[in-house]
């Protein structure tokens, strides 16, 4: 075996890779050649140094609030409940923008006199603003404590939900019998009541972040 | 498991558990101390595969940002500490910037013909020589010699074949000891 080929082979020796025979050959020529037999050496104990260098650095104190502030400002991953909440004021706002685009549009001006709505809806209607008040507590006792774009992601949702029951309601102010229209509502009521009701929940057993 | 990572300290493991949910569900001050746990690793990692400790310290932050992202996709099957490593050699190996740097080349000790060198001089003048090696090179022998991975997962990280790795190994291993000798032909 000439040195090159020694030399070639040298890493999958010392990894333990080369079939027997050769291996054996390695061997052979390390034992007669003083040069390749240092070369093996150096490797070996490089190999050795290498694999038990400190694994862990000093980390500066200024990298944490680098990372902090980064994830605060470009947002990153929500916590669940807030992507959540969002996910629900796109449905209530897909929901109602889609029954209400798909209607002809009506000019005529409110009824003087107009029927109110059924007791059921007027019911349904102030449930959700005890939801809503509820919430409105659980959010007022913790807003120092939860993250400041934690409560402006909560409060935008929300606006959002009950911007879109609005329209319903506007919607069923000129033609308070149509009851798709209250099929509509009773059904964003609904999701918006449980969606509140699960925020509020969360909210309340949520820790105080840092 | 990648080989030579350190065994956990008493109560890390169950009381990281507890860290990666609430850091899951939102909880800052958590990923926080997950940070503090493990950012010396990291940094030290980042440091190898980059040659540049500007470059390291971007690399710590791109990466705890992106586990950040990504921490409802950690199902616990691996432990965190290995999954966020596989997330910095990502970026560490990912870091387009590095390009528009060099690393930098810090003079070696010659050493005496004969001289033996105690063995924290030889880590001192290793690290230093680490740094110095071309990029592909480094970045094979960190994973490797330092960190353990096989060549069959540095291919996948690096883009490479299991030959192309195993030949830049030993390219890079020589070019090191070339270094440590001072610039005496091996």
């Amino acid at each position: 075996m000439s040195c090159d080929a020694f030399t070639d082979a040298l890493s999958d020796w010392i990894d333990g890779t080369l079939p027997e025979e050769r291996a054996r050959e390695m061997r052979e020529h390390a034992e007669g050649c003083e040069r390749c037999r240092r070369l093996e050496r150096d490797v070996r104990a490089m190999i050795g140094t290498l694999g038990e260098l400190p694994r862990d650095d000093e980390t500066r104190p200024r990298t944490w609030a680098a990372i902090e502030d980064r994830i605060r400002r470009e947002g990153g991953t929500a916590s669940p409940w807030t992507r959540w909440l969002s996910f629900a004021a796109v449905l209530v706002l897909a929901l109602v923008g889609g029954w209400i685009a798909s209607r002809p549009v009506r000019h005529e001006a409110p009824v003087a006199g107009a029927p109110s709505l059924p007791p059921a809806l007027a019911s349904a209607d102030a449930t959700l603003l005890e939801a809503r008040a509820a919430l409105d507590a659980v959010l007022a006792a913790r807003q120092t404590k939860l993250s400041p774009e934690t409560v402006r992601e909560l409060e935008a949702s929300l606006a959002e939900m009950e911007s879109a029951t609005k329209k319903i309601h506007e919607a069923l102010a000129k033609d308070p019998g149509n009851r798709d229209l209250q099929k509509m509502l009773v059904a964003s009521h609904r999701r918006q009541l449980s969606v509140m009701r699960d925020v509020t929940l969360l909210a309340a057993t949520q820790e105080t972040p840092r | 498991m990648v080989a030579g990572l350190e065994a956990p300290r008493v109560g890390e493991t169950y009381g990281e558990d507890a860290l990666v949910g609430k850091a899951a569900s939102g909880d800052l001050g958590a990923f926080e101390t997950l940070y503090r746990l493990h950012g010396g690793r990291i940094l030290a990692l980042c440091r190898r595969l980059t040659g540049d400790p500007a470059q390291a310290e971007d690399c710590v932050q791109e990466a705890f940002v992106k586990a950040w992202r990504s921490l409802s996709s950690f199902d616990g099957r691996a432990r965190f500490s290995t999954w966020l490593h596989q997330i910095a050699v990502r970026v560490a190996l990912d870091d387009r910037r590095r390009q528009s740097r060099r690393p930098q080349l810090t003079a070696l000790t010659v050493a005496e013909p004969g001289a033996e060198r105690s063995s924290d001089d030889l880590r001192v003048e290793l690290e230093r020589a680490l740094a110095g090696l071309p990029e592909a090179a480094r970045h094979v022998v960190v994973l490797h010699d330092v960190y353990g991975y096989e060549h069959a997962e540095i291919a996948t990280m690096t883009g490479t074949t299991v030959g192309g790795s195993r030949s830049q190994l030993h390219r890079a291993r020589l070019q090191l000891r070339k270094a440590l000798e001072g610039g005496r032909t091996a």
